[in-house]
């Protein structure tokens, strides 16, 4: 028997922007945002995937979006390569994958009542009118809005609530992947709390699969499955949730992990605290890219990148010492 | 909330003088046939060059004819080519700023290398160019001013398009599969809609100038027809014995293009969401 | 311990004491956006002021130096600095008091910082303005503070512009500036908010160690309630522009009385277990129109009886120095 193709596939990921220097002391050359990213989302599953601003995770979820196109690698979709296809092809594609965006301030046009923004992807899909209407009611109320909602504008709205509109507009279609790009880091703890759980409900009720961007650990422990750490455009671990938790084996993880601020009742094991600073992009450490923050760095780490190998089943480390 | 919108404006008593004056100028070029007390194109030679006075309000030039009647007949070209010229560069600029905008690249690199150039040429100069080569009847007219002003209208459109193009609700507009018409249509045009509608207001000041302009050098309306710019060029061959005969109609034109300016600042107040808080002190100030 | 009750007549006088302050949005019937908060801070002892967006804790902080919002007026009490009533201060004082016995730093250094001038120059200048030194020791002192923020090659960078910096860099370019006079206070307003995990870490770091070193006072500012506990000696909690409850954090963390703290405390996510469904607090912070004349969290406080909706319960100060204000706890029925 074999075994049925995920939900998502993104094969080698690459996305390259050039620069291109706007006066004499700038620099030229070729960021790779994205360099040979690889995972894979299943049905009904939620992959986390964390790192620190201009580790590329957001370009990540924009190329899986196709909002900007891969420089090289393959991105399956139910075994559709979205990754290469363009126009009325992938059109027909777009109901299945939806975005959950960061700021809802900026995703929800202000100009729209909450029923124009809810039926605008519908609109496009050639859903009829009255589908639409009923669609709209049933999606206000599964997350958690009033139906009377649906004329007001989303300024009459707290973020919270902003955030749901887009969760409800996201879910429109339908789709059976959901992409959300730091859904929650723009909402105060009681809130996102709120928006963690709504979103495990809908997973539990629809079987949506999730592939959740974000920088906070705390978050992303609790609505993922499993989690990919991104470092420099790379994916540096990858495991179960309660083995990257629990025993990270990447230094980076580890560092990461224990710079959360931790409540006293956590009490917190010991402080590794980095040195330094993301290095540039656009002339990355030869090797290992997180050579030149590395606590346990040895001079083969400048020449020989280390592969992301599996050292336990379904847990993926980019180290040359992790065992 | 339209009335709401609108208080700014109608607390603004600049804004509602301006208002009023417009109006009034409306109101003379459509009833000009009724309300002008003589025919502005009637010589009357024996009445030549009387200033003015119980008879002939605003004086009479050197046929005769009565000064004040050609003012209210001139209106009609002012306000015709000021609003319909300005029609033109919107209808033509806006959807070409917010295409190239949008979609950048080569086309919006073209686009905007055009404009430059178009933009170096003093826009009088540029109609001037138009109504030699294509003629000056009042359709031409509307043409030459309507073209030299489309630049302003790109640039404006263009700009506003590249701050809506990076919001997230255009991103997730082309998540659900919308074609680029559909964004610029319902995403992008009513953000640039409002900036374009105070620009436009601006324009027609500076197309009733520059009407008159063409006019002055006598490339616009063609005499006998009254038009300000020429009842000027007219009164300054004579401004040495009658004053009044240049004077009075340029009063006129300053009054229509400073009344369309003043609504134009009011209306910017109040489409501009930053600066509602000035409106708002402007208003205090006003009280 | 700093001491978080009013003092009493017998122990020194706080380093900072804020007593009854109200501000409110001006113009008859303005939202009251800060009411009545009062705490101390102790000289060299570390306060944060924890809440939502939204709950007065950066118009609090703002208040001290008097660099709040014009639209913003003062109702009533007083913002002693080591017995000083800062609100009542002539113009020309609190200018000697901003940047002299206290400084701030914000949350987006990159709007702090004038981006045409090097970071050395705008250190000079802050140095300048309250020491009678020269410029060439001026420019030393710049290169020296430079270092102690852990500013590698200090000699060099000083001569940046904040654009040369990362994120991390410039925020310890505005902490060097805020050190520039040796505060006895340190006003932090969301440190760390604008940075990633890791360079969070190294800026906290950093502030401790100055706080230890330079015996210096640091009132934090912030939503993260881990940063608080990692640290802040002392802890007030605002709601609605009201203390809900203040104490030492350690206490507070471990045992916290008001249904606000604990509700907050607990929707955080764990970091180190997984749990089925997060804790929260339903419904949103009431607007100014909406707000409740009793207690104000009585709108989503799952224990909101009808009285808590009439009167508005004091903060009373417990056995401990733990100060609350809730109408249950005080019964002892609540938590």
């Amino acid at each position: 028997m074999s075994v049925p193709a995920p939900l998502l596939e993104v094969h080698e990921l690459r996305v390259h922007f050039a620069l291109r220097a706007t006066s004499p002391w700038q620099r030229s050359g070729t960021v790779r945002a994205v360099d040979g990213v690889s995972f894979t989302v299943a049905h009904g599953e939620t992959l986390g995937l964390v790192g620190e601003s201009g580790c590329g995770k957001t370009t990540v979820s924009r190329a899986v979006m196709r909002l900007l196109a891969p420089t090289a690698g393959r991105i399956l979709l139910e075994g559709e390569d979205v990754g290469r296809l363009r126009g009325r092809a992938l059109a027909r594609l777009r109901p299945r994958f939806q975005m959950v965006f960061q700021d809802p301030a900026s995703s929800l046009n202000p100009r729209m009542t909450v029923a124009e923004l809810l039926a605008e992807p519908m609109q496009i899909a050639g859903r009829d009118a009255a589908q639409i209407a009923a669609r709209i009611v049933h999606l206000l109320r599964v997350v958690g809005l009033d139906p009377e909602h649906a004329r007001r504008y989303p300024h009459e709205f707290s973020g919270g609530q902003k955030q749901r509109i887009g969760i409800a507009r996201a879910l429109a279609l339908e789709p059976r992947l959901l992409v959300c790009d730091e859904p929650v880091s723009a909402l105060d703890v009681s809130v996102q709390a709120q928006i963690i759980n709504l979103l495990k409900d809908i997973q539990a009720e629809t079987g949506i699969g999730c592939l959740f961007v974000a920088h906070d650990l705390r978050v992303v422990r609790q609505i993922s499955h499993r989690v990919a750490v991104m470092y420099l455009g790379e994916i540096v671990e990858q495991a179960p949730k309660a083995a990257l938790y629990g025993a990270p084996r990447h230094p980076y993880t580890r560092a990461l992990l224990s710079a959360v601020p931790q409540t006293r009742e956590e009490g917190g094991g010991e402080r590794i605290l980095l040195g330094g600073e993301l290095p540039n992009p656009l002339d990355p450490p030869s090797g290992c890219r997180f050579r030149t923050r590395c606590p346990i760095v040895r001079p083969e780490c400048a020449a020989n990148k280390p592969p992301l190998r599996e050292i336990a089943p379904g847990h993926l480390v980019a180290c040359h010492f992790a065992t | 909330m339209v009335v709401s919108r609108l208080r700014p404006i109608l607390e603004d008593k600049g804004a509602m003088a301006g208002l009023g004056v417009i109006l009034l100028f409306c109101l003379m070029a459509l009833l000009a046939p009724w309300i002008a007390p003589h025919d502005p194109t009637t010589q009357n030679v024996r009445d030549a060059f009387q200033g003015p006075g119980a008879r002939y309000w605003f004086g009479t030039d050197e046929f005769g004819r009565d000064v004040f009647s050609r003012v209210i007949h001139g209106a009609r070209p002012a306000l015709m080519i000021g609003v319909f010229s300005v029609v033109l560069s919107v209808v033509l600029g806006m959807p070409l700023g917010m295409l190239a905008g949008f979609v950048g690249g080569r086309f919006d690199t073209a686009v905007s290398a055009v404009v430059d150039v178009m933009m170096s040429f003093p826009s009088l100069l540029l109609a001037l160019m138009v109504v030699t080569l294509l003629g000056s009847a009042p359709s031409m007219v509307v043409l030459a001013i309507g073209i030299s002003h489309v630049p302003v209208f790109v640039r404006l459109a263009r700009s506003s398009t590249l701050v809506v193009r990076e919001l997230d609700f255009v991103a997730a507009s082309r998540s659900f599969g919308a074609r680029t018409g559909h964004i610029l249509r319902r995403h992008v045009m009513p953000n640039v809609i409002g900036p374009t509608i105070v620009m436009a207001t601006l324009g027609i000041a500076g197309a009733i100038r520059e009407e008159a302009g063409l006019s002055f050098l006598g490339l616009g309306i063609q005499p006998p027809a009254p038009s300000w710019g020429n009842l000027i060029r007219d009164g300054v061959n004579a401004i040495l014995h009658a004053p009044t005969l240049a004077l009075l109609p340029g009063l006129v034109l300053t009054a229509s293009v400073l009344a369309f300016n003043i609504v134009g600042d009011s209306v910017r107040d109040m489409l501009d969401p930053h600066d509602i808080a000035a409106a708002a002190a402007k208003r205090d100030r006003a009280r | 311990m700093s001491g978080l009750a009013p003092a009493s007549a017998s122990s020194p006088p706080p380093l900072l004491s804020v007593r009854n302050l109200s501000i409110a949005v001006e113009g008859a019937g303005g939202q009251t956006v800060v009411d009545r908060v009062s705490f101390d801070l102790g000289e060299g002892g570390v306060l944060g002021i924890v809440g939502e967006s939204g709950c007065g804790k950066s118009v609090t902080a703002m208040s001290v130096l008097r660099l709040n919002n014009p639209a913003l007026r003062l109702r009533g009490g007083e913002i002693l600095l080591a017995g000083e009533d800062l609100l009542r201060a002539s113009e020309a004082r609190i200018r000697a008091v901003r940047g002299g016995e206290v400084g701030m730093i914000f949350q987006e250094p990159m709007t702090s910082l004038n981006p045409v001038l090097a970071v050395g120059d705008q250190i000079v200048e802050a140095i300048l303005a309250h020491r009678p030194i020269g410029a060439r020791a001026a420019r030393e002192a710049a290169i020296e503070l430079l270092g102690l923020v852990g500013i590698p090659l200090p000699a060099r960078r000083v001569a940046s512009y904040p654009h040369q910096l990362s994120g991390g860099m410039r925020q310890r370019v505005m902490i060097a500036m805020a050190l520039s006079c040796r505060p006895r206070l340190l006003i932090a307003d969301e440190p760390t908010t604008a940075l990633d995990v890791t360079i969070q870490a190294q800026i906290i770091d950093l502030l401790r160690r100055l706080q230890r070193e330079l015996g210096m006072a640091v009132m934090i500012i912030t939503h993260d309630l881990g940063l608080i506990a990692d640290f802040a000696a002392d802890v007030v909690v605002m709601y609605a522009g009201k203390v809900v409850e203040r104490g030492a954090t350690r206490d507070l963390f471990r045992q916290p009385l008001h249904p606000y703290t604990e509700r907050l405390l607990a929707s955080i996510p764990p970091l180190d277990r997984d749990v089925d469904r997060l804790t929260t607090i339903p419904g949103t912070v009431p607007s100014a129109r909406t707000m409740p004349s009793g207690c104000r969290f009585s709108t989503r406080c799952p224990l909101a009886e009808a009285r808590c909706r009439e009167t508005e319960p004091p903060l009373r100060t417990m056995p401990g120095g733990r100060a609350v204000a809730c109408h249950l706890v005080a019964e002892g029925r609540a938590a």
